[in-house]
């Protein structure tokens, strides 16, 4: 750079480019006070917005605590004037509508998804639901209903007696939407009245413990064996886990009187039974009084 | 929208604030004023300065009450013997191909100009520009107009920096921001000025408590300022010697009975002074008193005389000498003055629509600081920058840091 240059940048020294010397020590009486008086401005300002901050943070905190379902952060919507409803089972449409009731202009944000999920479960027959929102109109439902295996029939006082289903996991409920044709291939359910325990609120059964035990041998015939599945009627067990020595399970067919399963290695099971009903002794009965595949490797069969 | 603006005059014997609400760009209103009696300065010089400090402080402080506001910025008069005036010139040939001279080129004029720095510890208080030269001749406003060359001269006036200094505390020390530091004689010559008398040429005297301050106009711009360190405070020094009283009786005498020249009704007159203590009570002339301010006053107006030399020329002056300043009041000044300088002198004149407790000779410095701070003396399509006066910096400025 030339000198010349140089010189252009010197700042000339004028006033302005005398830097202000502050004391903190007031230069006069009148200064003093008005520090004070800022200070004091200061500090009163300082406190009244660490109040503000403070009562607004123990309001939100509150809130939180309290009922933030129902605050309403999203603000107005449209109401609902389309419902998707999805199900795995008989569960349809127009059930859904019923059960839900009306809606009355329900905006989709007032839903309360939480609830209704909560409502939905306690439908035996369903077994998992998803809600969702499909903005801006759209309420979106999907269950998973229970399969029944089984139907249970107990005497009621009213109607003489009920029907009742039961699921692979033990659960009994009335059922709702299943043809009768459906029905009527479920094979029943015939257990002591011991192993059935009324619900506290006196409406519905608890869970049957044994059911998860037999359901595989239920499922496993369904799938691998349907000619004889079709043809089983009764379903009973007795203590009917593995573990235990004496545990059984035992059917009932139209054409077999009694088959006695061991609740182990069912698939095992099966293929000897269906390889001793193939023997011409069996497969040319017509009845069948008894079949033992409870022993091991050892069958026991009567005619 | 309104703007307040402020002004400070830290004067010899006593500190004035003036607070002016402006409306319209244009209109001022001056809505807060005060005087406090000043005993920290010495012709014009701080020498005591938290005695200056409360005084200035006070001052501000009530006329920020009686206008009930409170000022950001203020206009500060300086005034001083340590102040110098000298001409500084800068040119620049016309950058664009096609000849237009434009704002850079009067930018690098003024730098040009300003480039000079002054002797070490000192420093600049004020440019005063002069018309524009665009190859030698004088516009007003060069931009877009074809030349080769454009030169701009200064009226540059520097100042002691320690006293510059302690003057900017004042006001830095009271939270506020200086907006411009004026020359106090172009202030006062702002005010009793118009433009008409400043284009047909005018010596301004602002006489002073400490000091006396003159600016001289020619053509319309500043020809000379200068600061004479003699003040109405000198006449009051020599009646307190001559007549044996002390200052604040002879003070009193001089408001009272002052006169720069004697007539010959002054010889039968006698001047009871009565209650001061230590001398009792007694009689003096009143001619003596008048020959000892009349000697004070032709020696002022000599040195003034002597200050300008040829400046003063009555050819040069058509509108003459204008008087103002609180000495200004001494009845027969202007007669003496005149006799003196050798040119016409009377009192000054305020414009109307000032009140008349504003329209005093000793208020025309701080009156002259609103007006002079009003008009823009930048170079011409010259961008103002804004002042930075936020919350923060002013807080700082008041505790300190």
């Amino acid at each position: 750079m030339s000198k010349a240059k140089k010189n252009d940048l010197v700042m000339p020294a004028t006033w302005r480019n005398l830097k202000p010397k502050f004391s903190r020590k007031s230069s006069s009486r009148v200064v003093g006070r008005k520090r004070l008086a800022v200070a004091a401005r200061f500090i009163f300002g300082a406190a009244i917005l660490i109040f503000l901050f403070s009562f607004l943070y123990l309001q939100i905190d509150k809130d939180a605590r309290t009922d933030v379902g129902k605050k309403d952060y999203i603000g107005p919507s449209l109401p609902i004037n389309q419902i998707v409803f999805r199900s795995s089972g008989p569960l349809n449409h127009e059930w859904f509508l019923n059960w839900l009731g009306p809606l009355r202009g329900s905006s989709l944000v007032e839903v309360d998804l939480e609830k209704l999920h909560e409502n939905l479960l306690k439908e035996e027959q369903i077994s998992s639901a998803r809600i969702s929102r499909s903005f801006p109109s759209t309420l979106v439902v999907e269950i998973k209903e229970r399969v029944p295996m089984l139907v249970l029939r107990l005497s009621d006082k009213k109607k003489g007696y009920l029907d009742w289903l039961v699921s692979s996991d033990g659960s009994l409920y009335r059922g709702e939407g299943y043809s009768k044709g459906m029905l009527r291939l479920i094979p029943s359910l015939h257990i002591p009245a011991s192993l059935i325990e009324k619900t506290p609120d006196g409406k519905g059964f608890k869970k049957l413990k044994g059911i998860p035990v037999v359901a595989p041998l239920l499922e496993l015939a369904r799938r691998d064996y349907p000619e004889l599945y079709r043809d089983w009627s009764v379903v009973s067990y007795n203590r009917p886990y593995d573990n235990d020595p004496g545990a059984s399970i035992t059917i009932k067919s139209n054409r077999i009187n009694r088959i006695r399963f061991n609740p182990s290695n069912y698939a095992n099971q099966l293929k000897r039974l269906r390889y001793l009903l193939d023997e011409p002794n069996f497969s040319q009965a017509s009845s069948i009084h008894s079949i033992d595949l409870s022993h091991g490797r050892s069958v026991f069969a009567k005619i | 929208m309104s703007k307040i603006i402020g002004a400070v005059e830290i004067g010899t014997s006593c500190a004035k604030a003036l607070v002016g609400e402006v409306t319209e760009g244009k209109s001022l209103n001056i809505v807060g004023k005060s005087v406090r009696k000043n005993e920290g300065m010495r012709k014009g010089e701080i020498v005591d300065f938290r005695k200056v400090a409360s005084s200035v402080h006070a001052a501000l402080e009530e006329a920020e009450k009686m206008s009930g506001t409170t000022v950001d910025s203020v206009y500060l008069a300086q005034t001083g013997a340590h102040i110098k005036g000298s001409f500084l010139r800068g040119s620049a040939n016309v950058a664009s191909p096609d000849g237009r001279v434009s704002v850079d080129d009067l930018q690098t004029a003024a730098n040009e100009a300003k480039r000079k720095q002054p002797a070490s510890g000192r420093s600049y208080v004020h440019h005063v520009r002069m018309p524009i030269q665009l190859d030698g001749r004088s516009v007003e406003d060069p931009v877009g107009m074809i030349g080769k060359k454009v030169e701009l001269i200064y009226w540059s006036i520097e100042g002691d920096e320690s006293a510059i200094r302690m003057n900017l505390d004042l006001a830095h020390n009271y939270g506020l921001e200086v907006a411009d530091l004026i020359l106090s004689s172009i202030a006062s010559s702002t005010m009793v000025a118009g433009p008409d008398l400043r284009r047909a040429g005018v010596l301004v005297i602002d006489l002073g408590a400490g000091v006396t301050d003159l600016a001289l106009y020619r053509n319309g711009n500043v020809a000379y300022t200068g600061v004479i360190p003699v003040g109405g405070d000198h006449l009051t020094g020599d009646l307190s010697m001559g007549l044996r009283v002390l200052e604040p009786y002879a003070e009193e005498l001089k408001l009272e009975y002052g006169k720069a020249q004697s007539d010959p009704s002054d010889v039968d007159q006698q001047l009871w002074i009565i209650g001061n203590k230590t001398i009792g009570d007694r009689k003096v002339p009143r001619k003596t008193m008048t020959d000892i301010i009349h000697v004070r006053v032709v020696e002022l107006f000599e040195i003034i005389s002597k200050e300008l030399g040829d400046l003063l020329d009555t050819s040069e002056l058509g509108a003459g000498v204008l008087l103002t300043g609180g000495a200004s009041r001494l009845p027969g000044i202007e007669q003496l003055a005149s006799k003196v300088l050798g040119v016409p002198v009377t009192k000054a004149n305020f414009p109307s629509g000032l009140g008349n407790e504003l329209a005093q000779p000793e208020n025309s410095t701080v009156l002259g600081l609103l007006h002079y701070g009003l008009e823009d003396h930048g170079l011409p399509g010259e961008q103002h920058k804004p002042t930075n006066s936020g919350f923060i910096k002013k807080l700082g400025g008041l505790i300190g840091i």
